[in-house]
């Protein structure tokens, strides 16, 4: 019954149909898997981060099933920004009538600016997700951190991005520092228009009869279910003390529930990752059972954005 | 056919000798699945987070069968599930196996590989113009097992590694002097050492490999193998390969 409902809504100057996204990494745009994936009613899609010279990735094993998620070192296995606008972007933004939101990574704060600007010429991508949180990328040339964990690192980032494009900037931060509030706001007072709260969390698994670990890379990132409660804190965090910044919530969001958790606590979108694996219809029933959430209780999505009730 | 996503009804789901067991699914709809496609499996019941893939071992009358091991808990639970139970399945999934015109084929399976092969070797029967050698491996009674579903006209060779059946050892130490096309699926050591035996003579050859899939839809770039064009995925490039473009030092 929730089908009438309109969720579309409007956010840096783009419209979107509605405000669940697809979380980069997660989705390979392929018209052979429209009977089981639908793309065409995704709100945006986030796609593969993608980096100025064409990365291998990680070795194998990359990804493992833990308990109640996974973990993945996938390590950014990309062709490089040149042929991401010359074959990607053309072939996905012709087919997907969708906002694309292009996820990017760099080595240097060079190297990002250098990616936003040759993305600012581009029509078809709607915004710059910045990746300053990947876990899988190797620690940045100038420090021994990822960017997103130092506030000035990541301050310097967004700001080079900010002055390389006019396109809208979301920045994706990590889960994994001791303040995510002040990061937060040190990439909006760069001038990021929105967050994306959060990354995976760095973490790691052993085969005890082998007494190898689990991932190539030794270590990884974990997503799904398990981390969910973790992000919420996170975004709770970030949504009650940096202002007027609209977030996407990502981490572990597997039905419409986890998806309205996460908007009454301060998200604007939510997007998906992981469950796109499992269950390639989430989308669907995410979008249908936010309807219904607001038609029982008689709320606009605005209302539900930051509804908690905390008194 | 592209990919679909459905829940089937189990037909059956039987244990075949030892730890393994041929699962039932049937479909309600016209499909055509093609020897090498694998699909994705997960249990309604909760326990399993990622799916599973399994190489179609059979597919007639819109009955999909498949061949699996216990190797986990996952398979653990699969081995519960009873006629008329519902799993979810997104099929068919990957390439498939190339097929001569005319002329010998040889097919080395170890293990469930003997899945992918069984399909394949049910196709390729049709055509007349080839004669069909199956060289089978695996730890114990199972090898015979499988033989039993494989029709007269193939000849057939086994080897144990506990020696309960055919010869005692490894299936490639039945692989002499080999002439015409060559499939294999098995264990990644198991394929090395075919490859190793055919190589020298540059047989046309297919290999159904296997990795560690997280989506097993081609999404995640997960399951990559290092092949001379570089990382490539299991589930979307492959899970068949030419042995020839994989670049085996690197497993």
């Amino acid at each position: 019954m929730g089908r009438d409902l309109n969720l579309g809504l409007e956010c840096w100057g783009i419209g979107f149909q509605n405000p669940v996204i697809i979380a980069s990494g997660c989705i390979e745009y392929d018209e052979s898997l429209s009977e089981v994936f639908p793309f065409r009613e995704c709100g945006a899609l986030v796609t593969k981060t993608i980096t100025l010279d064409r990365r291998d990735g990680n070795p194998m094993p990359r990804t493992t099933e833990v308990d109640c998620g996974m973990l993945n070192s996938i390590g950014l296995q990309n062709e490089g920004i040149y042929h991401y606008v010359k074959k990607i972007l053309p072939r996905i933004s012709n087919e997907l009538q969708i906002p694309i939101i292009t996820s990017i990574a760099g080595f240097s704060i060079e190297e990002y600016a250098s990616i936003a600007s040759h993305l600012d010429r581009e029509k078809a991508v709607a915004a710059i997700e910045i990746n300053i949180s990947c876990p899988n990328l190797e620690k940045s040339k100038d420090e021994s951190l990822l960017f997103a964990q130092d506030p000035y690192m990541s301050y310097g980032v967004v700001k080079a991005v900010r002055e390389s494009t006019t396109k809208p900037v979301i920045v994706k931060l990590s889960p994994d520092v001791t303040d995510i509030v002040a990061i937060a706001q040190a990439v909006v007072d760069a001038g990021a228009d929105g967050l994306t709260v959060a990354n995976t969390y760095p973490a790691m698994a052993v085969d005890i009869e082998t007494r190898r670990p689990k991932l190539g890379n030794i270590t990884g990132g974990m997503s799904g279910p398990a981390i969910r409660p973790l992000t919420l804190k996170k975004l709770w965090d970030v949504y009650s003390n940096v202002k007027d910044v609209p977030i996407i919530a990502s981490g572990g969001i597997m039905d419409a529930c986890h998806a309205v958790e996460y908007i009454i606590a301060g998200a604007t979108f939510v997007s998906l990752g992981t469950v796109n694996f499992i269950k390639p219809g989430a989308v669907l029933e995410v979008i249908s059972g936010i309807k219904d959430y607001l038609l029982r209780h008689k709320m606009s999505y605005k209302e539900l954005i930051g509804s908690l009730k905390i008194d | 056919m592209k990919p679909v996503h459905r829940k089937l009804r189990v037909v059956s789901n039987k244990r075949l000798a030892s730890d393994h067991y041929l699962l039932e699914l049937e479909v309600d709809e016209n499909i055509s699945l093609l020897p090498g496609q694998f699909l994705q499996l997960r249990l309604e019941d909760g326990m399993q987070f990622l799916r599973r893939p399994f190489s179609i071992f059979d597919c007639e009358n819109e009955i999909i069968k498949i061949l699996y091991k216990l190797r986990g808990n996952v398979t653990a639970l699969m081995s519960k599930v009873k006629k008329s139970d519902l799993v979810d399945v997104i099929f068919p999934l990957g390439n498939h196996f190339p097929q001569p015109e005319k002329g010998k084929v040889v097919l080395v399976s170890g293990g469930t590989g003997f899945a992918p092969l069984h399909f394949l070797a049910k196709e390729l029967l049709n055509n007349k113009n080839l004669t069909l050698e199956f060289l089978i491996g695996g730890k114990g009674s199972e090898v015979e097992a499988f033989k039993n579903f494989l029709p007269s006209a193939v000849s057939v060779k086994i080897a144990t590694e506990n020696g309960s059946a055919g010869e005692k050892g490894l299936v490639t130490d039945l692989i002499a002097d080999i002439e015409g096309w060559i499939y294999s699926a098995g264990p990644i050591a198991m394929l090395k050492a075919v490859y190793e035996k055919i190589k020298v003579r540059e047989n046309p050859a297919y290999f159904s490999l296997e990795a560690h899939f997280a989506c097993g839809l081609g999404l995640c770039w997960g399951c990559v193998l290092p092949t001379r064009e570089g990382f490539v995925r299991v589930c979307k490039e492959g899970p068949v390969f030419s042995p020839y473009v994989v670049k085996w030092e690197e497993i």
